[in-house]
């Protein structure tokens, strides 16, 4: 196809190149200036300033980003993240294949992706207080069990606590893991299927030498971008536990100034280091992603 | 035979758990809302006792919440104007004419993604506080940043609204029988856009009444930051707004996806 | 070379803005900094002259300045609901109070903030272990009220910087329909029968209250105020036993029950006993016999207020009489608790909701050295003793 579609009568190639190009320029230029001033322009500054701490290029500030306090506040958004990811996606993975085998009714499909797609989006104070109205010290599941003479705070859930926000988390992991593996499980082709029962493959054979590499690339991706989601939620955790040790609590916290004198740069090493792992996650899900189109397309 | 059986029941156990899961926090939420039951005595035998809206009513009419909730809506009107003016000139000349830059434009748009709310918030207030305090001063400050980060689901539901159109053969095909540059546009991509748009723009308002990080770091008083003050002083009335936005939310989510699943386009998760 | 026309100019242009931005931004912030001290010098001689010399002066400048923007102040915390409604009643100005639940740290953060802007808190009241970030920083201007004489010199600042218009002590209260037998002293919240129940007002790095719950506990455990070490080690024993909650008193989750042992000062619980009661439960309020720690929070003008003339005023409000016998029947003992008494304003029946004599004759407080020290302890050990644990 010519990049050049139509030549409207009496117009010269050059005219139309001309046109073109300030067309192109025209259209992206707002945008590029956009992105630059509102974007570019503070996490460069917060980038500078993160490795020139004291006014002097290094990356003590770095450094200290990720010793004492804030080591264990990485450690702990990280566990914190990582399983929520890990059940979320096992769970959401589990639901869209559930999902895809059961022909009838034919409203669940339809249903189950327009609450995932609302669910997946949900989250923050309300979301918060929901779970604190479920498992919170009066919450109305926490009392149904002290009926049945369970206390879930001898296992160790309380809303506060880690299993309490992992379990606050996975109302919207669940739901997003759903909506990345409903068109990838949708890519997987009956004839794929057939042709392993043709060649004597039992399921288990046909999912573990087809179906699951296939999905993996996407099961994968998915799982990391849960795993950014949860790293980077903010309001829900907040209002559970405002001086717990995670890192969107410390940034916040270091924005307040609480610090020792000195030491005013360790937020902006903090998110450095922050928007660090989320492009390195981007590389990878975006890689991730090719791969899966491969099948997907062909 | 039979173990098909019993994989249907586990199926459908599974599936029934899962909806618990998912309904049960609304229902707890609504009990502890309207209710006017104390909490202690929430219990299975009062369920059907002292059912009432008027937490929902006191806190809706509750000044600083009504003002809060105007600002959000504004700030979301300009963030999707913003967007559109932005993005969607850039999505057409893309479709149509240098569809090579769509992978780069997909990249550039989903930049906001890796730079989320409580990152930007630190950046924001080294830079604009310091050098342009009077930007910082308007609520409506936050629109370019919302703008920001509604850009990577807008730009997709763009793109994809042009595609399921067929943006380009449409445009060949007026510009081939003669019609000038804008009427093509105006008149024949942009009504096909319907959808597309109606989608980002349910999205971007999504987006903006549930951001809380960066609004309530630069102490901006929007419906977010502001439900949860009003929760402090009235904690039945603050769970009712929250269930109340919820729902709305709830109702503007599902439009989009109605809208986009007529015509055929799928619903992007950033990143993916 | 279609992409690096797109690319070049947003990198160049973004270099470029950083490059002003660092000049620009150190241009800005040391202009700013002197502007600000000599405003605070300009204004440190003028304040009480510009605005007036009696209340009834002020009032009438505060009139024409329209309105004050008032921080962090509950509507239960020591009765404000009451002070704030006399206020307003008073003087006619509407005086709205932003964000009530915030703790000292974030009105210190607001202030720096809101810099420059007409929503800017117009004065603050904070811990005293703020009070010296607060001075440092140049975020409050001094100013000395009306009735300055009357108030005890170890709740005001000689210079003028700050007042302490209340003082109460720190006290743990029991919703008693939840837990059976209410806990009386320090050691007593260490039993496992309150596990998951004990919470703090706050992050002890960002409000008072919490802060002065280390304190006490300090004291309870053979600390001083000049090591609060062993009240950081008690509450590390509290969290590693399951004792100590992370959520924050607020009314809202003490009315939900999920606060079932607050750790709060004396004065915040009169203002919701009807609506606990409302809410199905009871609640008792002791004030621990084996560590007692009293103390007072700072009000202070803020530099470079946006409604100076309402700012005093309201100063001068919260320490004269309607404001002091406000906080009395919120139960805070406020400053000019003698004057009130030789000028007979005080009746028994105001008195029923403060600590008993005894209690109050204990409290001491500790100097401002100290309270730095302690402060930095706090710093530097609540979180990896705590916070992290």
């Amino acid at each position: 196809m010519s990049h050049f579609c139509c030549q409207p009568e009496g117009m010269s190639m050059r005219a139309l190149f001309q046109r073109d190009s300030r067309l192109g320029i025209a259209v992206a230029a707002p945008f590029a200036a956009f992105i630059a001033l509102f974007l570019v322009y503070p996490i460069t500054v917060v980038a500078w300033k993160a490795m020139t701490p004291g006014g002097n290029v290094g990356f003590d500030a770095l450094a200290r980003a990720m010793s004492g306090t804030y080591r264990q506040g990485f450690i702990n958004s990280t566990e914190l993240s990582l399983t929520s990811a890990i059940i979320g996606g096992l769970v959401g993975l589990l639901l869209a294949l559930v999902v895809s085998t059961l022909r009838r009714p034919r409203w669940l499909h339809p249903t189950l992706e327009s609450w995932s797609a609302v669910a997946s989006q949900l989250g923050g104070v309300p979301l918060a207080f929901a779970f604190i109205a479920t498992i919170g010290t009066q919450g109305l599941v926490t009392k149904a069990l002290a009926g049945l003479d369970l206390d879930l705070r001898d296992y160790g859930v309380t809303v506060t606590g880690f299993w309490g926000i992992v379990v606050v988390y996975l109302y919207f992991q669940i739901p997003l893991m759903f909506l990345v593996m409903t068109p990838a499980i949708a890519g997987l082709r009956k004839s794929w299927r057939e042709a392993a029962a043709i060649m004597g493959a039992s399921p288990a054979r046909y999912w573990l030498s087809v179906g699951g590499p296939i999905l993996a690339p996407s099961v994968l991706g998915g799982m990391i971008l849960l795993f950014i989601n949860s790293f980077i939620a903010y309001a829900t955790v907040f209002v559970l536990n405002q001086g717990g040790a995670l890192v969107p609590l410390q940034i916040r916290f270091l924005l307040q100034g609480n610090v020792i004198t000195g030491q005013e740069d360790l937020g902006n090493a903090i998110v450095l280091w922050v928007i660090t792992l989320l492009v390195a996650s981007l590389f990878v899900m975006t890689a991730l992603q090719r791969r899966a189109l491969r099948w997907m397309r062909s | 035979m039979k173990s098909s059986r019993a994989m249907s029941i586990l199926k459908w156990a599974f599936l029934v758990l899962i909806a618990m899961y998912f309904a049960v926090p609304m229902l707890a939420m609504a009990r502890f809302a309207f209710q006017n039951v104390p909490t202690v005595l929430l219990t299975s035998d009062t369920l059907l006792t002292g059912w009432s809206l008027g937490g929902l009513w006191s806190a809706l009419s509750n000044p600083k919440v009504v003002s809060a909730t105007w600002i959000s809506l504004w700030i979301a009107v300009f963030a999707i104007a913003m967007n559109f003016l932005l993005l969607v000139p850039l999505a057409i000349v893309t479709e149509v004419r240098s569809p090579r830059m769509r992978p780069v434009l997909t990249a550039l748009t989903l930049v906001p993604w890796v730079v989320p709310p409580v990152a930007l918030v630190v950046g924001v207030s080294a830079t604009f506080r310091a050098a342009a305090p009077w930007f910082l001063a308007n609520t409506l400050c936050l629109v370019p940043f919302y703008a920001l980060w509604a850009m990577p689901f807008t730009y997709r539901v763009l793109d994809n609204g042009l595609q399921a159109m067929g943006a380009r053969t449409l445009f060949e095909a007026a510009r081939g029988l003669g019609a000038p540059l804008w009427t093509v546009i105006l008149r024949v991509i942009m009504p096909n856009m319907r959808a597309a748009l109606v989608a980002a723009a349910m999205l971007t308002t999504a987006l903006v009444l549930g951001e809380y990080a960066f609004a309530s770091l630069l102490l901006k008083s929007t419906l977010p930051t502001q439900m949860l003050v009003y929760a402090g002083g009235d904690p039945r009335g603050g769970l009712a707004l929250a269930l109340f936005v919820l729902v709305v939310t709830a109702v503007c989510l599902g439009i989009v996806v109605r809208l986009m699943r007529k015509r055929g386009v799928s619903l992007p998760t950033t990143g993916f | 070379m279609r992409k690096s026309l797109y690319v070049v100019p947003v990198v160049l242009a973004s270099a470029l803005l950083a490059a002003c931005s660092s000049s620009t931004s150190s241009d800005a912030t040391s202009a700013s900094a002197s502007a600000s001290t000599d405003t605070a010098s300009a204004s440190a001689s003028t304040s009480g002259a510009s605005c007036g010399t009696t209340v009834d002066e002020i009032a009438a400048a505060a009139k024409a300045e329209g309105n004050v923007n008032l921080i962090a102040l509950p509507d239960s915390w020591a009765n404000y609901a009451g002070i704030l409604k006399s206020f307003r009643d008073t003087y006619g100005l509407e005086a709205p109070v932003a964000t009530p639940d915030a703790s000292s740290a974030d009105e210190l953060t607001a202030i720096k903030t809101l810099m420059g802007q007409p929503s800017k808190p117009d004065a603050i009241d904070i811990g005293p272990s703020f009070i010296g970030q607060a001075m440092s920083e140049n975020l409050i201007q001094p100013y000395m009220t009306t009735n300055w004489a009357e108030i005890p010199d170890n709740l005001k600042d000689a210079a003028g910087n700050w007042v302490g218009a209340y003082y109460g002590i720190m006290s743990i209260a029991t919703n008693t329909k939840l837990v059976k037998t209410a806990p009386t002293t320090w050691a007593d919240l260490k039993k496992p029968a309150y596990k998951g129940m004990v919470t703090l007002n706050g992050d002890p790095r960002e409000a008072g209250a919490a802060f002065a719950a280390v304190v006490a506990a300090a004291l309870a455990n053979g600390g001083s105020y000049d090591d609060i070490k062993p009240g950081i080690q008690y509450f590390a024993d509290l969290k590693k036993s399951g004792n100590l909650q992370t959520m924050d008193v607020t009314e809202a989750a003490l009315l939900s029950g999920d606060v079932p042992i607050a750790l709060d000062w004396s004065y915040n619980f009169p203002a919701i006993q009807q609506k606990m009661k409302d809410a199905g439960f009871t609640v008792a309020v002791t004030i621990p016999t084996d560590g007692l720690y009293g103390s007072y929070y700072a009000q202070s003008v803020v530099s470079d207020p946006v409604h100076p003339c309402a700012a005093q005023l309201w100063l001068e409000h919260i320490t004269g009489n309607e404001g002091a016998l406000g906080y009395l029947a919120g139960g805070a003992i406020p400053a000019r608790y003698a004057a009130l008494e030789k000028a007979g304003l005080i009746t028994a029946d105001m008195k029923k909701n403060l600590p008993t004599a005894d209690q109050i004759s204990q409290i001491t407080f500790p100097t401002a050295d100290q309270i730095g020290m302690m402060k930095q302890q706090i710093t530097d050990n609540w979180g990896p003793m705590v916070a992290d644990a």
